[in-house]
């Protein structure tokens, strides 16, 4: 009697496999011609220009933590999208090699280049610890530490200072985290510190009042609350200390830094970075 | 009494007319589901349908967007069809600051509107879905990832963990020792630090003493870029998820060896036999039974320590219902993950209560 009931089941789950597995993923995507209007005097040979030797031979391997909303995420039908996806697919075509993006996490990224990729774009501000580490190109944005309550939450925030004494959500190991902590240990501020691996979990535990703020990059919380504006406000913006967010590459690979930094430079020219900023923090 | 062959005895079991009453009652509502599957699977709008949908329904900037997109290398319209054979979700997007998202759910023939309330719910459970099972990914994303870890690493993991159970209560002191010390390390050290010593460790001493080694190179040899550095990442799991359930899969065989009457030990002694026929044909079949519910337990842990290859880049089930979770500013999709898991727990749980079933005669 059993027997048959899980005998049936069975016959009933095969058939529901097959159906699942009888789906297609259409490739929607279209490869057609450029359409945007390109200057003739635009390189497209960068990579050979200047020698780089990447792991894999014609292929550029970026990595990133694809959960970093405007920078890089994941869309709905699986593909990279964001400010760096945008800009490194630029680059691609300067470069005239292809790129390929692999999500891991943001906690020890550094350590997969020339291991798993060629570099990192991943939202990654340049400072004195990760130099020792690795090769940053020139910056492509600047962007600050922001701070960030739930709605109508009855503070008052002009300096880190204000956040004595509360408890902290923070991203691991992103320059908010490293900056907090070194506040935290220097005994400016006394607080605790609540690390999640991704930032919309920092988020969602604000709103769920588990953590009095959230300090995160500026760009980030904007984009954030463009997306979810009656939960949180951005109390207060460290102008005073802009960070410079830059492409990471090992330290051997000067080649292939020399390759992106002629590339951000002509896209600065173009004007790119502005009808980027324009698309993704409008 | 002589048993019946095989297929007699499965050709008498599948004669209806000696079925129950109850039986036959399920035999019809399974039968009415798997009918009304095909139906409706038969019936599920195609993406086309969708795209004309869209075409007419869509807000005119989403509209302008795909006009321009047509032709251009890479479309600022996303377009992503997810379909789970029964139900389907299609959904266009312009992201950015000021994204434009419009989503329908296509269900028995029609398309309906997915932006709020209901069609908004299940539109997004469908995507979650989707996206979990892994379907049109490679093999090593969500579910197949699971899966293929699980096994994999939990039956070459018993293999060896036999011979350690054996090793740990064998007479010499060396062996015994050696075993001990790997059970003792393996049980003693998280799997999540292991895994991270052995994928971004191992490669770092190898090439500091002038080895050429990276997991990516081991991957390519199995799969094509830019696949072979997940394939690299799914072998160091496999290693050392096999190495950590080796121990703990030690512990269980060595239990239920020791478990085994001494008696056993000494009626075989007595009709002359030697420490290893006493063992392959009196002791380890008789063990079998009472090995296999700690066995099924470690199955599941480690189904559900799978998620722990997030630290090498891959992404099973619990990964991708957290980076949905962090990208949708929505907790909903854990619970098509939680389904997910007591779907695969169920089902490997049944599997070795059979098992059980099976071996326990022998006590």
């Amino acid at each position: 009697m059993k027997r048959i009931i899980s005998i049936l089941l069975a016959c009933l789950m095969l058939v529901s496999l097959f159906a699942v597995a009888g789906c297609r993923k259409d490739d929607g995507a279209a490869t057609g011609a450029t359409g945007a209007t390109v200057n003739s005097d635009r390189p497209n040979n960068l990579a050979e220009k200047h020698g780089v030797k990447t792991m894999k031979d014609g292929k550029i391997v970026i990595g990133m933590e694809a959960a970093y909303e405007p920078f890089e995420m994941i869309a709905e039908d699986g593909s990279f999208v964001g400010y760096d996806v945008d800009m490194a697919y630029e680059l691609e075509e300067l470069l005239g090699v292809e790129v390929e993006f692999i999500n891991t996490g943001f906690d020890g990224i550094l350590d997969g280049i020339d291991v798993n990729y060629d570099c990192v774009i991943s939202a990654l501000t340049v400072n004195d610890e990760r130099k020792e580490q690795v090769l940053f190109t020139d910056h492509y944005i600047a962007n600050y530490q922001a701070v960030v309550v739930k709605k109508g939450a009855d503070v008052t925030v002009e300096g880190f200072e204000d956040l004595d004494g509360a408890k902290i959500s923070l991203q691991e190991g992103t320059t908010s985290s490293d900056l907090m902590e070194s506040l935290i240990e220097e005994g400016t501020i006394n607080a605790s510190v609540i690390s999640n691996p991704h930032v919309g979990t920092c988020f969602d535990s604000l709103k769920n009042g588990e953590v009095d703020f959230v300090v995160c990059d500026s760009t980030v919380a904007t984009a954030r609350l463009s997306k979810t504006p009656d939960d949180f406000e951005i109390i207060w913006v460290d102008n005073a200390n802009p960070e410079v967010f830059a492409i990471a590459v090992g330290k051997e690979n000067t080649a292939l830094a020399a390759a992106f930094n002629e590339g951000i430079s002509i896209l600065k020219d173009e004007g790119f970075f502005e009808d980027n900023d324009a698309r993704w923090f409008a | 009494m002589k048993k019946q062959p095989l297929h007699k005895r499965l050709l008498a079991r599948l004669d209806v007319r000696k079925w129950r009453t109850r039986s036959k009652v399920i035999l019809c509502i399974v039968l009415a589901l798997i009918i009304a599957v095909g139906v409706l699977y038969y019936l599920m709008p195609t993406k086309t349908a969708f795209m004309n949908h869209a075409a007419i329904n869509a807000p005119e900037q989403l509209r302008e967007q795909m006009a321009k997109d047509q032709g251009a290398k890479r479309p600022k319209v996303i377009v992503a069809y997810n379909d789970l054979g029964i139900i389907s979700q299609c959904s266009f997007e312009i992201k950015g600051a000021q994204p434009i998202v419009e989503r329908y759910v296509g269900f028995a023939g029609h398309v309906f509107d997915a932006n709020e309330g209901v069609g908004m719910t299940v539109g997004r459970l469908v995507n979650f879905t989707y996206r979990m099972l892994g379907i049109g990914q490679g093999p090593l994303f969500g579910i197949k990832l699971t899966l293929l870890l699980t096994f994999m690493s939990v039956l070459s993991g018993f293999i060896i963990a036999v011979f350690l159970a054996l090793g740990k209560i064998s007479k010499n002191k060396l062996i015994s020792k050696i075993c001990s010390g790997y059970i003792f390390f393996f049980r003693g050290t998280p799997l999540l630090i292991q895994l991270m010593f052995l994928y971004f460790g191992l490669p770092t001493m190898l090439n500091g003493m002038g080895v050429e080694f990276a997991w990516t190179k081991l991957g390519a040899l199995f799969m094509e870029s830019p696949n072979d550095v997940y394939m690299g990442s799914f072998i160091a799991s496999y290693i050392s998820f096999t190495l950590n359930s080796a121990a703990y899969c030690a512990e269980i065989v060595r239990a239920a060896i020791l478990s085994i009457d001494k008696g056993q030990h000494e009626a075989a002694k007595a009709l002359g036999m030697t420490y290893g026929q006493t063992m392959s044909k009196v002791i380890i079949p008789q063990s079998i039974g009472r090995l296999i519910p700690p066995f099924a337990n470690e199955f599941v842990l480690i189904l559900k320590d799978a998620s722990l290859v997030f630290a090498v880049s891959l992404q099973d089930v619990t990964t991708i219902s957290s980076i949905l979770h962090n990208d949708y500013a929505s907790s909903l999709p854990y619970v098509p993950a939680l389904a997910i898991y007591l779907v695969l727990t169920w089902v490997l749980t049944a599997i070795f209560n059979k098992l059980e079933k099976k071996f326990s005669h022998y006590l």
